[in-house]
Order: C-alpha cells, then sequence, then structure tokens
C-alpha cells in the first residue's frame, strides 16, 4: 500500500508540474538567458570595447575592432570539411574560390582576375597578383593546381560536376592555371564559382583540423560540432576585416537560433523560424533582413504517370492554386509568387514572359471534368526537411480538393526522398530547388532535360521520365546549356520554360527569400543571392 | 403473451436492479470511489472517451476545414481554442484527434494483450523447453529500450498510423507475456487444476477455463495503464514525423507543427499536449485505482514492468 500511495502521489504531482510547466510556455520565452553559453560573455566584452570604434563602415584601411557572433544553422565543422583542415568555406569566408557570386548572380573575379577559353575544352585563368595565405606565403598557379587535385580526389561526385578529371589541371607559369574539361562545358566558369571549389595552401592539415586559406578570416580555434572562432587577416587582399574576432556557432533548432539572438548571445542568427520574424523585427533591439536567392519552390507533375499525364489535369491544378496567397499567409510575406521553376533572380528565369495562372476555381473544375481524372487519389510527396513543406501541401491539398482532385500527402524522409522521386512512383511532389554557384544551368538541365538527374533513370528503363516533356524542349535545353552567349543561353532557356508552363509541369509556388536576422548594432552585412558567399570583411557591431 | 412478456420485463428489470445495487454497494466499488484521485481519473478518461464518440457532434467544425486568412486567431467564441496555422479550428482538431489516439491505443492494446496473454500461457503451461525459449525471447525484446525498437521499427516500415501501431505492437506485448506466464506458473500448482488434469480434462480447456481467468486481473490493470503508455508512444513517435500524414489531426503531429509558433500563438501547441497530459494522466490514474480494487495483494507484479 505504501507504494501505492507513493506512485498516486507521484501522478499528483507530476499533474501539477505539468500544468505550471504549460502555463510557463505561455508566457515569453525568455528563460533561456538563464543558461549563459561561456561563448556569449566573450561577445559582450568584445562589444563594450568596441563602443568608441564604430565612426566608420565598408572596407577600411584600418580594422576598427570589435568581435561578432553568427549563428549557422550548418555545421562548419562537419566530416566532410576534413579536405578543406575540417572548416567549411560556407558563410565563414575563410577559404575562397578563384570567382565570386555578384548581388545580380553574375560572377565575381576573385583569386582569379581573368579567364577565357582558349579551346572548347580548354580555360585558362590568370590569378590575382599578391594574395596572401594566412601562413604568410604568396598564392601561386601551383597551389590552384594543388587545391583542385584535393577537391577532385576527395569527392567522387566532383569530376562529374566539375567535368574535369584529376591530372588536367596544370599551372602554365606562376600566375596562370589551364584547366582542360572532359568535355565542351561552357558554363564552367560558373560552376567553378561556387564555395566548395576553394582554393588552400597545401600545408593545411587534416589531422590537425589547421585550415590555411585565403579569406579575411583566419581560424583560431575550432570546436567540432560546435563553434569556429576567428581573428581578421591583416594581409588579406580585398580590404582589411573591420572585426577583430568574428565566431560561428552551431545552432541547429531555427526557435533557438531566435532565442539567441533575442537574449543577445549571438549578433546574427541565419534562417530564424518565419513565425518569428515580426517579433524580431519589431521588438527592441534586433532587426531582420530578406535577401532574394536563386531558389526556387514547386511543385513537379509526373507526366509520365496517369492521370498526372493529362495537360488539362495539371493546368487545373495551376488554376486551382494562389501563389500570393501561399505568400502572404503560410509563408509570412517571405519570398515572391512564382510564376515559374526557376528563381526571377536568375537572368534567364522567363518570370516575365511566363503565362499566367491565375487562381480560378470556376476553370479549374471545368478543366478537371474535361480530363481524365477518375476520382483517384493523387499521391503527393514531399521531403521532411522542406521548410514549411507540410503547411503548403496541406493548402495545396485543400486548393485541390475544392476542384474535384483528391490528394493524399506522404512525408518521407530525406535520405529516401530522391530516390522515392526517381522511381516514379509519387504523382505530385513538392520540390525546391538552388543554386550555391555561378552557374545555375543545371536547374533546368537536371530537372526537365530528359537525360537530367531526375529523368535520367526513367528515360534509360522505359524510355518515359518524370518532368521531361521530350525531344523539342531537350533541345531547346541542351542548346542553351551548350552556348557560351548569354542572349542565346536566355533566348533558349525561355522558350524551353516557356513550353514547360504551358504544358503545366509544374505547379509554381515561391521563389525564395532567405531571412537573416541580426542586433540593432550590426551593420554592413553584405548578404549576396547565395546566402553562403556572405561577405563580413566590413562587418560592424558598434554598440 | 403480453402477460408473460411483462412478467419477463419485470424479472429483468428486478436483475437488473439487484445488479446495480449490488454494483453500488460492493466494497470494491466503495474503496475505488472512496479516493479522489481514481475519480478525477475516471472523469479524465471520461471526457477523453466522450470527446472521442461525439466529435462529430461537439466539434464547431470539420478538423481539416482550413481559413488561410484566419490562421493563428487566439482563441474566441467563435474557436474556443483559437485557429492554428492553416486556420484550422484547434478545438475540432483536438475532439477528431481524441478519436484517432483512443482507436490506435487500444487497437495496440488489444492486440499486445492478445499476443502476450497466449506467449505467458503457452510459456507458463507447457513448461520446459518451450518455456525456455519464449521466455529468452522475450528477454531480448525486453533489453531494447521499448521506444527505440519501436522508432527503428516505424523508421523501417515508413511513416503512417499502420506502422505506428505495428512498431508499438512488436514492443509492447512482451510485459504481458510475462506477468501471465509468472500466474500461470502458481496457478498451475492449484489442486483444482491438479484435479482436471486427474478427471482427463483437455490440455485446452484447462488453460482456457481453469487458469486463463485466474490469471487476468493483474493484466487488466497493466492494460489500463497501458492505454497511456501507447497514447503517449503515438504521439511522441508522430512527433517525430514517423506517426500520422498530415493533415490527420493526431496531437503528437499538431506539437510538432505548432512548436514553431510557441511563442506567437501558444494556444496551437499547449492545447495538444495538455489533451495528451490529461489522457495520460487520466488512464495512469484509473489503473492505479482499478489495481488496489482488483488486486491489492498483487501490486508487485505491475510495478515498474517497462512502463
Amino acid at each position: 500500500m505504501e507504494d501505492s500511495i507513493t506512485r498516486r502521489t507521484l501522478l499528483g504531482a507530476v499533474g501539477a508540474g505539468g500544468f505550471v510547466s504549460i502555463a510557463g510556455c505561455a508566457g515569453d520565452s525568455g528563460d533561456g538567458g538563464g543558461n549563459d553559453d561561456p561563448y556569449s560573455s566573450e561577445t559582450k566584452t568584445g562589444d563594450g570595447s568596441s563602443t568608441d570604434n564604430n565612426s566608420s563602415s565598408g572596407n577600411n584601411s584600418t580594422a576598427t575592432g570589435g568581435s561578432a557572433n553568427v549563428a549557422l544553422s550548418m555545421d562548419p565543422t562537419e566530416g566532410v570539411w576534413q579536405v578543406y583542415g575540417g572548416v567549411s568555406p560556407y558563410y565563414t569566408n575563410i577559404l575562397e574560390p578563384l570567382i565570386w557570386v555578384s548581388e545580380e548572380m553574375k560572377l565575381e573575379p576573385w583569386l582569379a582576375t581573368d579567364w577565357e577559353a582558349t579551346s572548347d575544352t580548354t580555360w585558362e585563368f590568370t590569378l590575382r597578383d599578391s594574395v596572401k595565405f594566412h601562413n604568410g606565403e604568396d598564392l601561386v598557379a601551383e597551389h590552384v593546381v594543388w587545391s583542385f587535385e584535393q577537391v577532385l580526389n576527395e569527392w567522387s561526385y566532383a569530376p562529374g560536376w566539375l567535368h574535369v578529371e584529376s591530372g588536367s589541371v596544370t599551372a602554365i607559369d606562376e600566375t596562370t592555371v589551364e584547366f582542360e574539361t572532359s568535355d565542351p562545358f561552357p558554363t564552367f566558369p560558373g560552376t567553378i564559382a561556387h564555395n566548395m571549389i576553394a582554393i588552400q595552401h597545401p600545408d593545411r592539415s587534416r589531422e590537425n583540423t589547421e585550415p590555411i586559406g585565403t579569406g579575411p578570416y583566419q581560424v583560431e580555434e575550432r570546436t567540432q560540432g560546435q563553434r569556429v572562432r576567428t581573428s581578421g587577416f591583416d594581409d588579406y587582399w580585398n580590404g582589411t576585416p573591420s572585426l577583430d574576432e568574428l565566431t560561428f556557432s552551431v545552432i541547429t533548432d531555427p526557435n533557438t537560433r531566435a532565442l539567441s539572438l533575442q537574449n543577445g548571445d549571438v549578433d546574427v542568427a541565419f534562417d530564424p523560424p518565419k513565425s518569428r520574424v515580426e517579433k524580431l523585427d519589431s521588438n527592441g533591439g534586433t532587426n531582420v533582413t530578406t535577401q532574394l536567392s536563386p531558389g526556387a519552390v514547386y511543385v513537379g507533375c509526373n507526366i509520365y504517370k496517369a492521370p498526372m499525364d493529362d495537360p488539362k489535369l495539371r493546368q487545373a491544378l495551376n488554376y486551382a492554386t494562389s501563389q500570393s496567397d501561399l505568400v502572404e499567409t503560410i509563408l509570412s510575406n517571405i519570398g515572391v509568387p512564382a510564376k515559374g521553376p526557376v528563381a526571377e533572380s536568375i537572368f534567364w528565369s522567363a518570370h516575365e514572359k511566363l503565362p499566367a495562372y491565375e487562381q480560378d476555381v470556376e476553370k479549374a473544375k471545368e478543366l478537371v471534368e474535361e480530363s481524365s481524372y477518375d476520382g483517384e487519389a493523387l499521391q503527393f510527396h514531399l521531403s521532411n526537411q522542406q521548410v514549411d513543406g507540410e503547411l503548403l501541401t496541406q493548402a495545396l491539398q485543400q486548393w485541390f480538393d475544392d476542384i474535384g482532385v483528391k490528394v493524399d500527402i506522404q512525408v518521407t524522409e530525406e535520405a529516401s526522398f530522391e530516390d522515392t522521386v526517381r522511381s516514379g512512383e509519387p504523382h505530385l511532389i513538392l520540390e525546391s530547388s538552388g543554386t550555391n554557384s555561378g552557374a545555375a544551368d543545371y536547374l533546368i538541365y537536371e530537372t526537365f532535360h530528359s537525360e537530367g538527374d531526375v529523368n535520367e533513370r526513367l528515360y534509360n528503363e522505359e524510355g518515359t521520365g518524370i518532368y521531361n516533356l521530350g525531344e523539342e524542349v531537350d533541345q531547346l535545353i541542351q542548346a542553351g546549356f551548350q552556348t557560351g552567349d548569354q542572349a542565346e543561353k536566355e533566348q533558349k532557356y525561355e522558350q524551353a520554360l516557356q513550353r514547360i508552363m504551358e504544358e503545366a509541369v509544374v505547379v509554381p509556388i515561391n521563389y525564395s527569400e532567405y531571412i537573416v536576422a541580426a542586433s540593432d548594432g550590426v551593420s554592413s552585412m553584405d548578404l549576396r543571392p547565395i546566402p553562403e558567399m556572405t561577405r563580413w570583411t566590413g562587418l560592424q557591431t558598434g554598440q | 403473451m403480453s402477460n408473460q412478456d411483462s412478467t419477463a420485463n419485470q424479472s429483468v428489470i428486478a436483475t437488473t436492479r439487484r445488479r446495480y445495487r449490488s454494483v453500488k454497494n460492493s466494497r470494491r466499488l466503495g474503496r475505488f470511489l472512496s479516493n479522489r484521485l481514481n475519480v478525477v481519473g475516471l472523469l479524465f478518461v471520461s471526457v477523453v472517451v466522450l470527446s472521442a464518440i461525439f466529435a462529430p457532434v461537439i466539434a464547431p467544425e470539420g478538423p481539416n476545414e482550413q481559413d488561410l486568412f484566419n490562421r493563428l486567431d487566439s482563441p474566441s467564441a467563435e474557436h474556443p481554442m483559437g485557429t492554428d496555422q492553416l486556420g484550422r479550428d484547434v478545438l475540432s482538431r483536438l475532439l477528431y484527434g481524441a478519436r484517432i489516439s483512443l482507436q490506435i491505443s487500444l487497437a495496440v492494446v488489444a492486440i499486445t494483450l492478445a499476443i502476450g496473454t497466449a506467449v505467458g500461457l503457452i510459456a507458463g503451461y507447457a513448461g520446459g523447453w518451450v518455456d525456455e525459449a519464449l521466455m529468452r525471447f522475450v528477454d531480448i525484446l525486453l533489453a531494447f529500450p521499448g521506444i527505440l525498437l519501436a522508432l527503428v521499427i516505424a523508421g523501417i516500415l515508413g511513416p503512417n498510423l499502420t506502422n505506428i501501431m505495428i512498431a508499438l505492437a512488436v514492443v509492447g506485448w512482451t510485459q504481458y507475456a510475462r506477468i501471465i506466464r509468472g500466474s500461470v506458473l502458481s496457478v498451475k500448482q492449484e489442486e483444482f487444476v491438479k484435479a482436471a488434469q486427474l478427471m482427463g480434462v483437455p490440455r485446452r480447456r484447462i488453460v482456457l477455463r481453469h487458469i486463463l481467468p485466474n490469471v487476468v486481473t493483474p493484466v487488466i490493470v497493466l492494460a489500463t495503464m497501458d492505454m497511456a503508455y501507447v497514447i503517449l508512444g503515438t504521439a511522441g513517435l508522430s512527433f517525430l514525423g514517423l506517426g500520422a500524414q498530415p493533415p490527420t489531426p493526431e496531437w503528437g503531429t499538431m506539437l510538432s507543427q505548432g512548436r514553431n509558433f510557441v511563442d506567437t500563438a501558444w494556444w496551437v501547441v499547449n492545447f495538444p499536449g495538455l489533451a495528451i497530459m490529461i489522457t495520460v494522466l487520466g488512464f495512469n490514474l484509473l489503473g492505479d485505482g482499478l489495481r488496489d480494487v482488483l488486486d491489492p495483494r498483487d501490486m508487485g507484479d505491475v510495478e515498474n514492468k517497462g512502463m
């Protein structure tokens, strides 16, 4: 009996405790502040010392001092970055590629000042003079060759991705490097304008995790899975970094990132949850910036699986959808209503020239009536990693239901999602596209060309595919892909995208924006369309 | 004829009355009601069961009726528990969610109870190598942390409610087998079983008619508490994305989808959380009460069995 009373008392206590903790949740969740990361205090000290140094901004000739802490959702110390000494070139500005990408998604000469195609398959890159590595040595062509060899040997997909085999990168003289591509590859410069193809010094150490790059910040301390602390590199070739110290902290949960910012533990937080944006912006002390990225979200229709093979049904789904409603409500006005599958910020996205499917329920119902749809439930797949994916699919499900089309949602583990899509099993797929490099060509090639990554398997096995309309569009994409001429590329890709939207292969949703929240003292953030390419050289944290 | 009917009716009524009176005056009921926590448990469980049964009648709206432009509305007369991130009425979703949770837990408990009892009876009565083999298998299963094994199974099978039920059933039956076997071992030695054996009663009949009724009591108590465990397990797995597919109004899924809105719209997560808590607490209290009433001496058997 003794025992059971204890148990009951315990249950009662648990119940009472539960109520109390729920009441606690209902209030403002600011109690995380007591949980002080030893690191945050360091940041605060840094802020204090920088108070009288906030007069100048932008690229300065002298360091203004101070420190900042940036919260990232990704872990820059992940195993995949061993090739660079254990620290990711994404976000950190420690290592730099030959070519950077500008605010307009144009190629920006970086460690290479110039490049030209010397034949169909060879490229000559001229390196910038007097670029110094963090160990004080000058950058020469041999370093570039070595860096490329590392990458090509490290990642098995790299040779196929870059169209360059190991051994076909050669140093012609101290400042000239020649690349030989395995086949004609006009988008080579854009493809290597990617953080993952960074230039490093051969003395970097995999074992001791010591990266050596050319960037404005050099690694001081690296704590696996937690943070990378960097300091300004005074001999940087492109201006002097404004901060003495810049730390990148790993905070994987979006809510925690936002809370850490509110508590002052970090100064900049990437991708806070959309639901908190308004609060972060209106609260004193923090503000929010959004930046259009080269990404887009859309629903792909598997045009080879009945009844999705009927263009009328696909058009009906387009007429059932209101992109602006989705952006306004679920996406909290983050993002831009889309008309096509390729982000507006890419010059050949054809946004202006694509047919607009305004929401028109009556028309959609008629089209469903005329189509071969017979009431079966369509399988709508999405990855569990897709941000806001479940909300978007549920809203679409309701709209499709309104025009008489039944949809079953299936959330799939990210790992098996790609495979499920390529097997052609789903009718509808929530897709998100984007690019981390200056070349966006693969966005259209891999998705809509018969031999692109998505369609290849079924095209080769059964002559079908997923999103590939066939010969005509293949040729347009091929022509656009192979040309180095921007105007021609634009024209060919636009024609292809027009065909794709006329046939309603996709139901566009939005062009993506990403969100960066920062405390009010932070200024001169140099955000780029590709978030991983954010520049920190001029960052100010004067307070 | 009518005369006979009315006499029959009268006798039925009389029996019912007598039964009612005997239940009402029974010591067991008295003992059950004497503890206020038992009554609270019964109340919580009744509320949940009733709202599950009458969900279509009580619910102000359909569970999946969206209204994008009235999303995240705070509780009001129209939406007593506010609206969620797609403008759906939270109260309606909770009521329909009660159906799902109860259906799943009933099904899982029934399956585990059946498997566990069968295995326990066989192992206990047959003894020898059969017993040894079955019980060592149970040991192996029990060596895994239950929810972890369920996680693995649900992960392999893919996310949907049927697979969650399978996962929880695979994990859950072992404790029943153990308890039943233990009781069977002692009941087997009783004289009435020996007598039946000597009279040549078939083995199946001995097990089902003479042993089973004498060993089920602790299991019924455990099953009541297991309802809570299964509801919690379902919500937990769904929270991790291994359970219900959207837009199913499952409580765990509601929690997981609403957790981004904790500080802007507290009602989206706190009401499902409260629902889970009340249900689990209710079943636990009820189970506790039942144990005291049904088998006050035997509580050691049920305590800390893999809960």
